[in-house]
Formats: C-alpha cells, structure tokens, sequence
C-alpha cells in the first residue's frame, strides 16, 4: 500500500512514499531507569546478538497515568547499546514534548491485534525479534490470505534446513524437520516425526500455545515469544529429554519440558 | 516420455559430476539412449571426465542463444553407444540459462533420448536452479560428512519447492541419495557419519554407496568414465547404482571396511 506524493521519479531527488513496516514494541511498565537497565542488561546477556541494528517503537500508554515522565534520552542510549534503535515513541499525550525534544517521532496509541513479540530466527542462526514474518527465499509455498487464526495446516513431507513453515493456526508436521529449519505457528505445533530444527509457538501472543514432538533434539524453542536455544549439552531437563516424546509449555512465563 | 535426472548436491566437489559420468554411461551400457548435459557454465568439466574436451565446438549456451543447432553441440560418445554429451561453455557465465531457453532443449532432446542426465552446478544460486527445475528426478549426492549432508537437505528443501514439479504441484520429485567417497575404515574411526546417520537425517532411499577411490582419479585423468573399469570398486559401485535404478534389488556393498589380511590378524591379536 504505497501512496505516491511526488510524482516523476525522472528529475527530482527523491521521492516520498507511504509505507507499512513491521517494528517491534517495546511496552514500558515504569519509568524507573534503574530496573529498565537491569532487564535489559539481563536480556542482552542471555542473548548478546538478540538484537542488531532493530528499530523499536516504544509504548508508554502502559505506563501508570501518575507516573514521572521517563527520562527517553538515557533509555534511547542504554537501547543504543544493546543494538536497539529507538525510532519513535507511541500514545502517552502528555509524553509528547518530552519526546520531541529526545529527537523522537510521536505517535498515537492505536489498537492492533498482533502486537506481541515473538523470537525469530534469522538465516545465521541469530534470533532476532519480530511481530510476524515473510517465508523467505527457499521456504514452502505459503498461502495466509484469508486464512482464520484457528486454521491447522498439516505438512506431509519433511521440513529441510532452509525452510520455513508458518501457520496463523495450529501445524501439524507428519515428517522430521531438519537441523536448520524453522517452524511458526500461531497455535500449537506437532511434529510426529524427528524435531531437529527450531519450533516457535504462538507467535501472536498465544502463552496457551504448546509444541507436541515425537522425538526432540530440536535447536530453539519457542512459545509466545519466551524461547530457548536446546541445542545445548549441559545437564538440564532439557538435555535429559533429548530424543524423547515430549510435550513443552509455557507456565509462569518459563518454558517446561515433560515427558509425553 | 524422456525422464530428467539431475544429479546435484548444493555443496562443491562432492562427486557430481563424477556421478553424471558414470551414471549416464552406465544407462548407455544397458540400452538406454542416454544424453548427459553440463549445467556448470563457466567450469565445464564434464568433457574432460567423459574424454571430449577436444571435440568440444557448441555448446548449452550456444544452442539456447540459437547460434547454433542442437546436433551441431551433442557429442556422441566414442566407447559407448547410445551416449551423448551435451558440453557447458567455458566462456559465459551462468546467467546465459534461461528456463525458456533450456524447455526447448529439453524438449528437442526428449524426442532423440530416454535419459537426460543433469550434472548441476554447485550451490543453491541461478545455475543449480536451472539444472533441477525440469527434473522427475534427483540423485542427491552426499558425502558422509555433517556439511554436505545439510546441503543435500538444502537442496532437497528446493527441490520441493522451487522445481517444476512443485511449482506445478504434480507428483514430486523422486529423490535418491547417492553416498559417495565413503570410506568405511574413516567411517568406523568416527571420522565421519556413517550410512545409517545419514539416511536418518537425509530421509530419503539410499540409491548407492561409492566407496572413497584412488581409481576415480586416475580414471578422470584418462578421460573414461570410472563404470568402464568393472574391477575396481567404484566402478562397481556405480554399476549396481545403475542396476538399481532400472529396477533390480541388490544388496548394498562397500559400506564395511575392507577384510583385515592375514598378518594384519596375526598382529591385532598379538597386540
Ligand atoms: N569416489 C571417489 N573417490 C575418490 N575421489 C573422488 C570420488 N568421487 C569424486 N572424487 C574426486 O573428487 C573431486 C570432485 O569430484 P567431482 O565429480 O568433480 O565433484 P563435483 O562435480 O561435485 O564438484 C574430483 O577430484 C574427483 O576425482
Ligand atoms: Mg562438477
């Protein structure tokens, strides 16, 4: 959906368009700097390549309406340092000079449907953060229009390294996915064969979302954007599971592995 | 109907075209009128293992530009019957394949061949789409090593998505996995992945196993496909590739080391 306001291409300099843009939301809580830096700081440990050069919008119409004004240049720069680019501020009225003055675009709070984050994994192994995806290059045939958010996709053949696999509703994989796969679901994902590539449930926010697999040795897990890399060796439960029947949930925003 | 094999890999110097040599020539040996075409525009490689470099005048790009006729590029091989070769350019760059350019050879050559046999390029770019788009089957060919086992699933991923086959939604490609170079004693040693890992992971029927061979080499040196020579090992390996591909059912050999001499015996147990 692109609206033209110049026209000729040929002899001007530029052009202006209107665009769409996926951009992930950051929804502030408080605006107590301190535990802002810790979250981050914890975040970015856990996953120091979680975000490169990602544009963020900021929600503050989460914020408590009696609560001081954050102070956006420190957050824009703690951000910086975590490879974060905070491009805009969204909703909060009376935050709106304090943002004009930071060098940030304002926008007014809107309700969407999908605004929740989800964990993404990108061609070099890297998980990044993303509200919904493309199937890229080399990925299955992919048909979402007009699709309702319950519908179940069932894929028959095995998911290669490479593919991607997205389904608004549930997904069901009768074959193995391979190390270097990728499968999206909006609802549950099932896999009765061998779970060696990487599964993210609910991917629009759903923490209901469970992943089902026959046999697990899958490389990241994912629900409702809590993921976790399993491709590891330490001792854990998860390791314990590792080529088992299993059943993976989210309960108290953790991830657990169960025995199926 | 002619049937289009393309034997690929995604990764390099697995042994492709190795295989497209011997392949080809092996359906010629037992009646098939078989043409095997060079897709690595800009390598070409082909000629050299089939011995006819210096009969090399036309060529794929030459025919799909129309400068010159399809018979005017197709070689006929000198030791075998029924057998073809239709030689890459050394001078273009693999952008020169189109698919419209290439559904016209194929459809001239499927009035003339039963068999045509794709040697792919490496990698998943322009010349390896080319190569497998038209193809009814695959001959995946892997080493038993972790990194060309994930681009065969690469390639796999492809051949179900980005052929012909797939895009027109009829039955998919048929794929078989040709394991080739294996050496069992390295095998063994855990040096590398063995047979079984790699039909786990790969999921497809194992066509054949080509035992790792100095006789290969010494066979593209002399210009003769390795299936001419029925004493060595890699020549027989692909023999019963051959065989099992038209049909017949036979046992999968050189998947163990090879038997331990006798004084080899004496001193393992003295050891
Ligand atoms: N079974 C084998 N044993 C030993 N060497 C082999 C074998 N198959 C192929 N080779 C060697 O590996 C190299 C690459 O083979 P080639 O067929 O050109 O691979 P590709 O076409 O996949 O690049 C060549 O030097 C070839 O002689
Ligand atoms: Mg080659």
């Amino acid at each position: 959906m692109n609206s033209t306001l110049t026209s000729k291409p040929s002899n001007t300099a530029f052009q202006l368009k209107g665009g769409i843009f996926t951009l992930t939301t950051l929804e502030l809580h408080n605006s107590c700097l301190i535990s802002f830096c810790q979250q981050l700081q914890a975040m970015s440990e856990k996953a120091p390549h979680f975000f490169q050069q990602t544009p963020v919008v900021m929600a503050l119409e989460t914020l408590p309406a009696t609560v001081d004004a954050p102070d956006l240049r420190a957050i824009a720069g703690r951000l910086r340092e975590s490879g974060m680019i905070l491009v805009a501020v969204r909703g909060g009225e009376q935050f709106r000079y304090t943002a004009e003055s930071a060098g940030l675009a304002w926008l007014p709070f809107q309700k969407t449907k999908s605004e929740k984050n989800v964990v993404m994994m990108q061609q070099n192994g890297q998980p990044m953060p993303v509200e919904r995806h493309e199937l890229n290059g080399t990925g299955q045939k992919e048909d979402t229009s007009g699709i309702s958010g319950s519908e179940t996709k069932i894929i028959d053949q095995p998911v290669r390294s490479g593919q991607q696999i997205y389904a608004p509703g549930d997904l069901v994989i009768l074959s193995q996915v391979s190390p270097g796969a990728e499968l999206l679901a909006g609802g549950h994902i099932h896999v009765y064969g061998l779970l060696r590539g990487r599964a993210l449930a609910g991917v629009n926010g759903d923490p209901e979302a469970r992943i089902f697999c026959h046999r697990f040795e899958a490389e990241l897990i994912s629900i409702s954007g809590h993921y976790k890399l399993t491709g590891q060796t330490e001792e854990s439960s998860w390791s314990r599971h590792w080529g088992q029947s299993v059943l993976i949930k989210l309960a108290e925003d953790r991830l657990h592995i169960s025995r199926l | 109907m002619a049937r289009i094999i393309v034997v690929t890999s995604g990764k390099g110097g697995v042994g492709k075209t190795t295989t497209s040599a011997s392949f080809a020539t092996g359906l010629a040996m037992k009646g098939h009128r078989t043409v095997v075409i060079d897709f690595d525009v800009g390598l070409r490689n082909l000629d050299l293992i089939m011995g006819c470099e210096r009969r090399v005048v036309y060529d794929l790009v030459n025919v799909i530009n129309g400068e010159a006729a399809l018979h005017q590029a197709l070689i006929k091989d000198k030791h075998t019957e029924n057998l073809s070769v239709l030689p890459a350019s050394q001078t273009r760059d693999k952008e020169a394949l189109t698919l419209e350019g290439i559904e016209a050879v194929f459809d001239e050559l499927a009035k003339d061949f039963e068999y045509i046999i794709c040697d792919s390029p490496a990698g998943i770019e322009h010349g390896a789409l080319m190569a497998l788009y038209f193809a009814d089957e695959a001959i995946i060919t892997t080493n038993p090593e972790v990194s060309s086992v994930r681009d065969s699933d690469r390639i796999l991923g492809i051949l179900q998505s980005k052929s012909r086959r797939a895009e027109k939604k009829l039955d998919p490609v048929k794929e078989h996995l040709l394991l080739t170079r294996y050496n069992p004693t390295r095998v063994e040693m855990g040096d590398m992945l063995n047979v079984e890992d790699v039909q786990e992971i790969l999921a497809i029927p194992l066509l054949a196993v080509v035992p790792e061979s100095k006789d290969v080499l010494k066979a593209s040196n002399h210009g003769i496909p390795v299936i001419h020579q029925q004493t060595t090992d890699a020549g027989q390996a692909y023999n019963d590739m051959v065989a099992r591909f038209l049909g017949a059912e036979l046992p999968h050999r050189f998947i163990e080391p090879p038997k331990k001499g006798f004084f080899q015996k004496v001193f393992r147990s003295r050891a």
